[in-house]
Parts: C-alpha cells; structure tokens; sequence
C-alpha cells in the first residue's frame, strides 16, 4: 500500500508555480516592451522573435530624447500630474472631513449630487467644462490641465468613508476643548489619521492625471506643452507606426508610475484594505 | 496667380431629405441631439466675419496628423513666398487622426484656438460631413479652383469626390493612392508565377497553386480589431468591381451584386489559402509574415510602400515589385483609390485667404505636386502631372529599379469615385462583423452583405 500524498507538501510548489506563471503573463508585455526599446524598428517582430535584443541599440531613446521633444513631455506630466495630485487630494480630504463630520444645510442633497456625478463618463462634460474654461479667462492650459482632477467625486467619496470609519468624534470634541481652531483640527489631527488613505488616494490620482489623454489632446495646440500620452501618440498613428520609439518612450513613460507606486505601496495597501478586515 | 475669393459665403440649409420610413432609433436620435448641438454651437463660429490679411507676414496655424507633412509644408514657404503676397512662417500642431476632428470641434465651439489649416485624414473626414459642420466651419475651394483656367478640369474627380459634399470642395487631397499589387519579384520568379495576371479569377488559380505548392499567400486581409482596416481590405477590391459604399448624396450603396462578388473572392482565397488573414496592414504578425516570406504579395495603395514594407522589411529592397491589379472578368475599373489625407482652411479668419493661398502654391502647382511626389511618395491630383518627363524616368530603388508611373499612368484614367458618409463610423461597424462572418464561413457572402445593409439602415435610421 502506497503512503499518502501529503496535500501540505504539494500545496506550496503547485502556489508557486501558479504565482509564477501569472507573473510571466503580467510581465510578459513589459518585458517586450523593453526588450523592443533597444531593438531597431525592423528588428522588432523578427522572425524568430528575441527577447535579448540583437544588435541592441540606444539610439531610440536617443532619438527620442534628440529629435523629439520628450524631455518637455515628461516634464509637462510629471509636473502637471505631480501638481493635480497634491491639490486633490488636499482637496478630497477637506470636503470628505466636511461631508463626514459636519452637519449644514443641503448636505444630503449635495452629497448626492456629487455622488451621483460619478455616473458621468468625463467625454460628456468635456466640451462643456472646456468652453467654460475659456470663456472664463481659465484656458491657459497650466491651470485647465489641473482643474478636472482637483476634487474628483470618487475621491471626495473615499475620503468621506473613511474618516466615517477611522475618525472618532471624540478626538476632534478633545480638540476643541483644548481650543484648537476647525482648520487646525483638520490639518493637525485628521490629516495625519488619512495617511494610508491619502496614499491611495494619492497613486491613484496621480496615475489618473499622468495618463490623461483626451482632456490635454482637446486643451494643448502647442505641442511644446503636450503631455506624455499626447506626445507618444503623435508617433503612432495608422500606417505609420514607430514601434522602436514609442516602445523607448513607453519604457521612460512608465518609470515615474513604477517610482510612485515603489514610494507609496505601504500606504496604497493600508489605504485599500481600510474596511476590509473587521475590527 | 490665384486669388481667392473675399466673399463670405451664406449659409444655406441642407436640401431635407424624404422622410425615412422607419421611426429613428435611439442611436440615431442620440446622434441627432448631439448634432444639433455641435450644428447650433458652431453657429457662432460661423457668423463672427473678420476682417482677412491680404497682405505681409502671417503665421499659419497647421494642424496635422504626421510630422512628414508638417517637413514638406515648412519646405513649401519659400515658393509660397514666392507665388503670394504673403511672407509665411507656421506654427505645428500634431495628433492622431480621428482626435484633430474631435479637437478642431470642441475649439470650434470654444471659439477659440482653431487652426488655420489642417490635414483631414480619409477616415476621419467623414465626422466633418455631418449637418452643416464643414460647411460652417471650411472654405469652399470651389471658387479657388475655378479662378485658375484649366484646374479644375484637371484634378482627378477620383481625390476630389471624397472631399466634396453639394458640390462643394472642402478638402485638397495629398495623394493619388492608387490601389496596386506590391509582389516579391525574386519569389515570383523562384516559384514562376505570372506577374501580371489579367483577371482575379486567373490570379485566383495560379495563387491556390502557389499556396498548396511553397505555403505562401499572395495577398493579405485585415481580420482584427481595427474595423476601419476590415472594411479596407474588402472596399478596394469593392470599388475596383464597380461597387462603392456610398452615393454622392451619401445614400448607401453596399447591397449590391458586385459587393457579394468582391467579398466571395476575399472568402474563395482565404479558404484555398492564396489570401491570408493578418491582424493589421501594419502591426507584428505582417511584419513576420513578410520576412518569413510567407505572404509574397500585398494589395494596397501605392502609399504603402512607404509606411508598410520600407520600414518594416528595409532588407527586402530591390526584391519587391509593382503591378497593375487584376480587373473582375465581369466588370469595373482598372484599379481602386484607397486613403489619402485631404487638407481644408478654415473659413471666415484673418488668415483664410493666406491659407488657402499657401495650400495652393505647395499642393495644386505643377512644381509643388511633383515635389510632393519626391519629398513624400505621394502621387499627384492633377492629371496633367503625370505626364511630366522627370516624373516618368523616375525609377524606384525599392522597387528594383522599377518605374513607377509606367504602373500608375495606366491606371489612372480608370480610377473610381469614392464616397463617404457621415454615418461611415457606423457603417464600418457592421459590414466588418458582417465581413469577419463571411470569412469565417457563418454567412455567405450576399447574406453577409445584405446583413451590414439592413444593420446599418437600422442603427442610422436611414
């Protein structure tokens, strides 16, 4: 009589490999990505394909960085999506402290509002917010290119769920006692309580605007100022795709997100698992 | 010297269609609504006259969608200098196709940023058909071209009938794109195979030939995601039988015989295997294809030289050849058009007369369309043109020395008429699905067509 399998054992090399095989299929775009970046354009889909590049080459990202304006694009993004991302979620966090913890007239009927404005995919209002931007002397695409990302609903609304969970009444009542002002309040005792949740929040923000396409596509005529997805998208169009640089630009492209989410990962998986484990 | 017109031109209401039989679907109401808002939007733009430079430096605002014509109209300056009273310099804005026209539309009706000038990609022209957009929002070359003897008897109705909505020209085309076949002349003639076959049907026979004997396909369709490339595939061979998607008053014209005989060709070849399925003119899988020496033989616009083999498979030059496509035994043209990039000026602005005057000095002179030719590969719109003797020596080195106009010169005066639709998007829709059906074998082919027909007559409630 043979002796019986021992689930345990098998349990951890079968998880492995499992975990293993979906990391190649989730790396495996990436990974030719970057391996394309330093192929040359008619080398790219050779035949048989090679992930080793050979010979490899940098001058796509040479060309990138020489012939094309990247350096403006990124910069644009990083410092746009780095903007949109402080002020939102300094934002959020003050109307979902406002939401959770304040009692005023209409609260009901503006919180379902705002909710209700999640339904609303953003190419609807886009030429409406655009002609209102203009005919308000707001165009000037520093400032447009913010705007729709400072007090995003689906912020507003995890801010205000989780200060409802995470911030008892009884720390603010305290503060107040000992003669804290309502700001204060907020940025001395709320703000530091959100940490986790501003980091989600955060990433995702950041992720949001970095990725922006229509919004800047529609805003930007000087392509001095386009953003990366704007920029990337003018060497790829139909017939004449330029997979050796938009490959390179692709891999520069997704550093910042990759650095963003490096940094900010502790507080992305506290600020997304808030709720998820009862207390 | 061209002079454009000062005049305004009035607005008139389109000529109401008869009323359709069928109640409007939801689709067609939605798109109507947001028609007649973009139509009562634009309203403004329309009627805010300015006062036109005649005169002295202007700064053109280009809009484009590849950088190479954004080079050639910077080459152009100095012969627009030359040929106008204007001292020109521009400024480039460059994005995808289809996003111009959603760009130029929502800056319309912004009022304010729209450009001077911009490139209107063939399948992206159509959105600019709708209501009276195009013509609130473009010049009518109309009047240019009739001001210069002889030009408009000598552009190609072929380029200007898709540019071209109640007898109006809005858009200056950049090419001739002749539909032709590119074959591997080495592998022809390794396996001897005919280069010129006189019919599909006799092209049909040699190709199953050369598929069951050496695994290679003579041509390509499109069976991915890009519905646009679907339809293309079979269009040109559609347009070539005699059939065309569209009247000139925008009235589909798909259900046809000549429709259920194009696409029975297209499903006769990919089963025998002389047609091979690939994801996209352009993408991976082609490219492998073509270096495997799998697929021998392509056909497409002349342009795709340029943007499909040259830089995919540069270490085929001198190995690939042009012809003159097989006609269908029972009718219909030489060859069909497939593309092109037709450029419009924005009406009623300081710079429109000084656009208009550029975009003819670099497009519709003599000198500027064979300088197109040589800068960009792209044929001329003029008929006269192809008749000049530096053009007819030239050779193509691609092309193993081949020369190219002694291909394009026979086509030519057998180019058909293409026209497009505003509801094209909707079209392309459900005659790929429809076409992807055939090909697979779920339908036949008159099924599959009349199919796309009756979905499309549904979903545009007309």
């Amino acid at each position: 009589m043979s002796a019986p399998v021992n689930v345990t054992v098998l349990r951890r090399p079968l998880l492995y490999t499992t975990l293993g095989v979906l990391l190649l299929a989730f790396t495996a775009p990436l990974l030719w990505a970057v391996s394309g970046s330093f192929k040359r354009r008619g080398d790219i889909f050779g035949y048989p394909p090679k992930l080793i590049p050979s010979p490899a080459t940098l001058a796509n990202f040479r060309s990138l960085l020489t012939e094309q304006p990247f350096g403006r694009w990124f910069l644009m993004s990083a410092v746009v999506a780095l903007l949109a991302t402080v002020v939102s979620v300094f934002v959020c966090a003050l109307a979902g402290y406002g939401f959770a913890k304040f009692r005023f007239a209409g609260k009901r009927f503006l919180f379902g509002v705002m909710f209700s404005s999640l339904s609303i995919p953003f190419a609807v209002i886009l030429v409406p917010l655009f002609v209102i931007l203009v005919k308000t002397g707001l165009g000037s695409p520093w400032f447009a290119l913010i705007v729709p990302w400072v007090a995003p609903a689906f912020g507003i609304f995890m801010m205000q769920q989780y200060i409802v969970q995470s911030v008892p009444d009884e720390i603010l009542e305290a503060a107040r006692i000992d003669g804290a002002s309502e700001f204060g309040i907020f940025r001395r005792v709320v703000l530091p309580l959100l940490r986790p949740s501003l980091g989600a929040l955060g990433v995702w923000q950041f992720l949001q605007s970095y990725n922006s396409f229509l919004w800047p596509l529609v805003l930007v005529s000087d392509s001095s100022q386009y953003t990366l997805p704007l920029g990337l998208q003018t060497l790829f169009r139909a017939e004449n795709r330029q997979y050796d640089l938009v490959l390179a630009g692709s891999v520069l492209a997704v550093l910042p997100a990759v650095l963003v989410f490096v940094l900010l990962r502790k507080q992305l998986l506290e600020g997304l698992s808030t709720g998820a484990v009862k207390g | 010297m061209f002079t454009p017109s000062r005049h305004l031109h009035l607005y008139r209401p389109p000529t109401p269609r008869s009323p359709s039989p069928r109640p409007p679907s939801r689709r067609a109401l939605l798109r109507g609504a947001a028609g007649l808002g973009v139509t009562a939007a634009l309203a403004a733009c329309g009627q805010g006259a300015t006062t036109p430079r005649t005169s002295g430096d202007v700064t053109l605002a280009l809009w484009t969608h590849d950088q190479n014509y954004e080079k050639f109209f910077t080459r152009s300056i100095p012969a627009a200098d030359r040929l106008t009273d204007f001292a020109y310099r521009l400024s480039t804005t460059l994005a995808g196709a289809p996003d111009l026209v959603t760009k130029l539309l929502a800056q319309a009706v912004a009022e304010r940023g729209v450009p001077d000038m911009v490139g209107f990609e063939m399948s992206a022209f159509p959105r600019m058909l709708r209501g009276d957009i195009a013509e609130r929002l473009l010049r009518d070359f109309g009047e240019d071209v009739a001001k210069v003897p002889g030009l408009k008897e000598d552009l190609l109705p072929a380029r200007t009938a898709p540019f071209s909505k109640d007898g109006k020209l809005y858009g200056l085309d950049s090419d001739t794109p002749l539909v032709v076949h590119y074959y591997r002349r080495d592998l022809f003639e390794k396996y001897g195979l005919p280069v010129a076959a006189d019919t599909w049907e006799e092209f049909a026979k040699f190709g199953e030939r050369a598929h069951r004997k050496h695994d290679v396909a003579l041509n390509a369709v499109v069976t991915g995601p890009d519905v646009n490339q679907v339809v293309q595939s079979f269009q040109m061979l559609f347009n070539q039988r005699g059939g065309g998607l569209f009247d000139k008053d925008q009235n589909l014209t798909l259900d046809s015989p000549e429709a259920a005989e194009a696409l029975e060709f297209i499903c006769r070849g990919l089963r025998a295997g002389f047609i091979t399925p690939v994801s996209d003119y352009f993408g991976g899988p082609m490219q492998a294809a073509l270096k495997q020496g799998k697929v021998i033989g392509v056909l497409m616009a002349t342009w795709f030289k340029i943007y499909g083999l040259m830089p995919n498979v540069p270490e085929q030059k001198g190995r690939w050849g042009m012809a003159a496509p097989p006609r269908f035994s029972a009718g219909g043209h030489a060859t069909s058009t497939s593309g092109g990039t037709g450029f419009g000026v924005l009406r009623d602005k300081p710079n429109s007369r000084a656009a208009a005057e550029f975009l003819h000095s670099a497009y519709l002179t003599h000198e500027a369309q064979v300088r197109r030719f040589h800068e960009l590969g792209y044929l001329p719109t003029r008929a006269s043109v192809y008749k000049d003797k530096a053009l007819l020596r030239t050779t193509d080195a691609y092309l193993g020395g081949q020369r190219p106009f002694d291909v394009y010169t026979a086509l030519l005066d057998d180019a058909p008429r293409v026209y497009v639709s505003p509801d094209q998007s909707i079209l392309n829709d459900v005659l790929a699905g429809c076409l992807l059906s055939a090909y697979r074998g779920d339908l036949t082919p008159r099924a599959a067509i009349r199919k796309a027909a009756a979905d499309f007559r549904d979903q545009a409630g007309r």
